[in-house]
């Protein structure tokens, strides 16, 4: 785990755990930073859950998916693609 | 997000000192607490929102001086100095997912924000259109 004191951050963190019935169930996130001495960013993102099953005596992790930057990112990834093969059609 | 977050960027930052008071407040954003929201429970199902925080946050300051003369004629010299600062900083959140606890089971339902991806869509299509376009014409 990074200190506050470096000047970048990147670690996992566990949240309150909830318990429902036999299960206790906690929650995880990612911080990824940047702290310089005039400035500093912070992207803190949840990256899934941790579910204990007392009963059944196991535990299993559940990623939690951001549908919402992979559509993006899948989309300007597309338009790179379009890009490269224009340029590429270009030169030749 | 927590209220000193809120707070952070309609304050004051008169001196370095009062800015990296600010900036440790900015912070708070790395912890989980600022992820996942408070469990609710209702009818035997209890949900945790799970969102996206970003912040950032920047400031300078700056001083000088000089010597120079009242006016032409006179030997008297005037000492002119000045000062200044200024910062900015934004923080956002989106929302992510759901989890969403049953006695059942525990299942973790995504939340698509459908304008950002329609920004993204209609900005890579748009890209594309005219880049096609430009070198059909270049042709």
């Amino acid at each position: 785990m990074s200190k506050l004191t470096s000047p970048f951050l990147y670690y996992t963190r566990d949240g309150r755990s909830v318990r429902q019935g036999h299960r206790i169930i906690t929650p995880r996130s990612q911080v990824i930073g940047v702290r310089l001495p005039f400035a500093a960013f912070v992207w803190n993102r949840p990256i899934g859950v941790t579910i204990v099953d007392e009963q059944a005596n196991n535990s299993h992790y559940q990623p939690i998916n951001d549908i919402t930057r992979l559509v993006q990112w899948g989309l300007y990834g597309t338009s790179l693609l379009v890009l490269a093969i224009s340029l590429k059609k270009r030169s030749t | 997000m927590s209220n000193d977050l809120n707070k952070l960027f309609i304050e004051k930052i008169p001196d370095q000192e009062k800015a990296n008071e600010l900036m440790a407040k900015l912070f708070t954003v790395t912890q989980p607490e600022a992820v996942f929201s408070p469990p609710v429970t209702a009818h035997e199902q209890t949900v945790i929102t799970a969102s996206e925080v970003t912040a950032a946050f920047g400031f300078g300051f700056g001083s000088g001086g000089g010597l120079a003369p009242d006016n032409e004629n006179s030997s008297d010299t005037a000492v002119n100095i000045g000062g200044g600062g200024g910062g900015g900083g934004t923080a956002q959140a989106r929302p992510v997912a759901a989890i969403i606890i049953t006695p059942q089971k525990v299942r973790v339902e995504p939340i698509v924000d459908v304008t950002k991806i329609s920004i993204a869509f209609f900005t890579t299509f748009g890209a594309i259109i005219s880049l096609l376009y430009k070198m059909k014409r270049g042709r």
